[in-house]
C-alpha cells in the first residue's frame, strides 16, 4: 500500500497546534516446546520465535472529526522485520457513523481487530484452527456505525471493501502462496446486550494465487502436472480433462466466508465460541467449516480457561473420476497421486484441546501459560497422531 | 498511669472514630467538565460509558474518561462495585479498543485533585474520585451510596 506510510508520516509531522498525539505500544514475549513432534512451527527445543512481538500505535487527532492512526508491528516469526501492520485516517460523520480509508484489519473474526494484542485475550493465541486465514490486514475503505437500539441492546456495524495482496503460508507443504483478492466485500455485525455479545459477519472476494503452477509436491509442480494432465486430452478424455485443469488453478475464484461468534464475559466467568465456513466455487482448495469454544474463570486477577477447537476440511475433489482412465493412460498412476497431494496439502483436519491460566501481575502485564492437545490424522494409521505444546509468556500495553 | 491509660485510650477511640467518619463521609463520585453540567448517570450508565457504550446523550461528546488514582478510596468501589471486574481485566478491555483505532486509552491520575484538575480543564473529561463534597468547577454526574 503505497500511502500508509504517508498517513504515517502525518502522524508524525502534523504541527503540534493542529494534532493531539497519543502513542500506545505492546508487546507478546511467548516462549513454547512441541512436546512430541515439531508442530505449529514450535520445535522440540524450546523457542521464543514464533508467538512474539512488538507493536507501537501511533494516533493524531487532527481535529474532532478527523484522526489518524498508525500502527508498526515487529514479530519474531518474521526475524523481528517491522512491517506498517494498518495505518488509516478516520472521519467521524456523526455520532454513531465513521469512515475510515487506508489499511485496516480485515474483520474477519471476532477477535480479528486486536489479534495481535495478547493482553487483549485470555489465551496465548486464539484458536489456530479457527484464526487461519492469513489476510490480517486489507486496503480500502469501511464504514462504522455504532448505536444503542433500546434499553441495553446495542450494535456495531462494519460494512468495508478493499483488496490484499499478502503471502499465504502453506504449513502443510511448507510453501507460501502469493495471494491476492479482488472484489473484496464484507459486512460485519455485532450485537451486544450486557455483557453477551453475537457476531455474525459475511465476505466475499475473488481469490487469485499469482504462483499457484509453482507449488511443488514431489517431483511434479501444479505447473508441471496441468502441462501433463493436457498432454493426455482426447476426443474421448476432453469432457473430464477440462474440469480438472479447471480446477488446478485458484484464478479470480469467488469466495465467500462467513462467520458467527458468541461471547459472554462476566464477572466471574467467561464463554466465547466461534464458528465459521469458507466455500470455493470451485478450484483446489477445500471448503472449511470450523468452529473453537472456550469457558472459564475469573477468580481474582487469575482467568483459568479450557478451550476446544476443531477443522474438519471438506478436501476438494481434483481426481473427478480421471482414474478411469487409468487403464487406457498408464501415466495417470502418478498423476491421480499428485492430485491427490494438492487437495490433501489444501485441507486440515484437525482437534486442540486447550488448558491454560492468565494472570495479571501488575497494570497492563499479564504472564499466561497454555497447554495445547493437538490431534490430527496418522499418515500410517487409523489412530490419530497426539501432539502437546506448551507455550508460556507475558503481554504487556503500555 | 491511670490518666496516661484513660489519655491513651481516649486518643485512640477519638482517632478511631476520626477515621470512620472521614470514611464514611468520603464518597465515590464520577465527575465532568462542567459542559456536562445536564448529564446524570445511574451506576449500570456508568458501567456502560466506561466499556465504552455511553448513554444517547454522551455520545454526542468527544469524551476522555479517567479512571480512579491507584491511592483514592475511589478504586476498589469502582471496580467492585460498579464495573464488576479487576483493574486487569478492564484494562484488557480498553485494550481491545484502543489497539483497533476504535477508542482512546483512558487516563489516570496520582490523586483525585489531579483528576479534579484536569476535569476542570478539560472538555469532555470525566473522573471517578472520591471526595466528602461535591467539588467546586466540576459537574456531579453519579454519586455512590454503599
Amino acid at each position: 500500500m503505497r500511502y500508509t506510510p504517508l498517513l504515517l508520516s502525518a502522524i508524525f509531522i502534523a504541527p503540534a497546534s493542529y494534532a493531539e498525539l497519543s502513542f500506545n505500544g505492546f508487546l507478546s514475549a511467548v516462549g513454547g516446546q512441541a512436546l512430541d513432534e515439531p508442530v505449529r512451527q514450535y520445535e522440540e527445543d524450546f523457542t521464543f520465535t514464533q508467538d512474539t512481538l512488538f507493536g507501537l500505535q501511533a494516533r493524531a487527532d487532527l481535529s474532532d472529526k478527523l484522526s489518524v492512526t498508525g500502527q508498526i508491528v515487529s514479530r519474531g516469526e518474521d526475524d523481528y522485520k517491522t512491517e506498517l501492520a494498518w495505518g488509516y485516517m478516520a472521519y467521524q460523520l456523526n455520532e454513531s457513523l465513521t469512515a475510515r480509508m487506508g489499511r485496516f484489519r480485515t474483520p474477519f473474526y471476532s477477535y480479528s481487530d486486536f489479534i495481535e494484542v495478547g493482553y487483549a485475550y485470555p489465551w496465548i493465541a486464539p484458536a489456530d484452527e479457527v484464526y487461519a486465514l492469513q489476510f490480517d490486514n486489507i486496503d480500502g475503505f469501511d464504514i462504522l456505525y455504532s448505536a444503542p437500539l433500546f434499553g441495553d441492546l446495542s450494535v456495531d456495524l462494519q460494512f468495508y471493501a478493499g483488496a490484499v495482496n499478502d503471502d499465504f503460508e502453506l504449513e502443510k507443504a511448507k510453501q507460501t502462496l502469493d495471494m491476492q483478492t479482488r472484489n473484496h466485500a464484507g459486512l460485519a455485525a455485532t450485537f451486544y446486550y450486557g455483557d453477551f455479545s453475537l457476531r455474525a459477519s459475511t465476505h466475499s472476494a475473488k481469490l487469485t494465487a499469482q504462483n499457484f503452477d509453482s507449488l511443488s509436491l514431489g517431483p511434479l509442480t501444479a505447473g508441471d502436472l496441468k502441462a501433463q494432465i493436457s498432454s493426455y486430452a482426447t476426443a474421448q478424455t476432453q469432457a473430464i480433462i477440462d474440469p480438472v485443469l479447471a480446477d488446478l488453478a485458484i484464478d479470480e475464484l469467488s469466495t465467500t466466508f462467513t462467520q458467527v461468534g458468541f461471547k459472554y464475559d462476566g464477572e466471574y466467568v467467561f464463554l466465547v465460541s466461534e464458528l465459521t465456513e469458507l466455500d470455493f466455487d470451485g478450484g483446489p482448495a477445500a471448503d472449511q467449516k470450523r468452529m473453537h469454544a472456550s469457558f472459564g474463570f475469573h477468580w481474582g486477577s487469575a482467568t483459568i480457561y479450557t478451550s476446544y477447537a476443531k477443522a474438519d476440511d471438506e478436501a476438494a475433489d481434483l481426481v473427478k473420476g480421471l482414474d478411469r482412465y487409468q487403464a487406457a493412460i498408464p501415466e495417470l498412476a502418478l498423476v491421480i497421486p499428485a492430485l491427490e497431494g494438492i487437495s490433501e496439502t489444501l485441507s486440515i483436519t484437525s482437534e486442540t484441546t486447550s488448558v491454560g491460566i492468565r494472570y495479571d501481575f501488575d497494570a497492563g502485564a499479564a504472564f499466561k501459560i497454555q497447554y495445547d492437545q493437538i490431534s490430527t490424522p496418522s499418515a500410517t494409521s487409523d489412530k490419530d497422531d497426539n501432539n502437546g505444546l506448551i507455550r508460556f509468556g507475558v503481554d504487556l500495553v503500555f | 498511669m491511670k490518666a496516661l491509660f484513660q489519655t491513651i485510650g481516649t486518643f485512640t477511640v477519638a482517632a478511631t472514630a476520626s477515621l470512620f467518619c472521614a470514611s464514611s463521609n468520603a464518597e465515590l463520585m464520577v465527575i465532568g467538565h462542567s459542559d456536562l453540567a445536564s448529564v446524570s448517570l445511574s451506576a449500570k450508565e456508568v458501567r456502560a460509558l466506561y466499556l465504552s457504550k455511553p448513554t444517547r446523550e454522551l455520545r454526542k461528546e468527544k469524551l476522555l474518561l479517567v479512571t480512579p488514582a491507584e491511592l483514592s478510596a475511589a478504586f476498589d468501589p469502582f471496580y467492585q462495585d460498579i464495573l464488576h471486574m479487576t483493574p486487569g481485566k478492564y484494562q484488557s478491555r480498553v485494550a481491545a479498543k484502543v489497539f483497533t483505532g476504535k477508542g482512546l486509552a483512558t487516563e489516570q491520575f496520582e490523586t483525585d485533585n489531579d483528576a479534579l484538575n484536569y476535569v476542570r480543564e478539560t472538555e469532555g473529561a470525566i473522573a471517578v474520585v472520591d471526595f466528602e463534597q461535591p467539588p467546586q468547577g466540576a459537574s456531579v454526574l453519579y454519586r455512590h451510596s454503599n
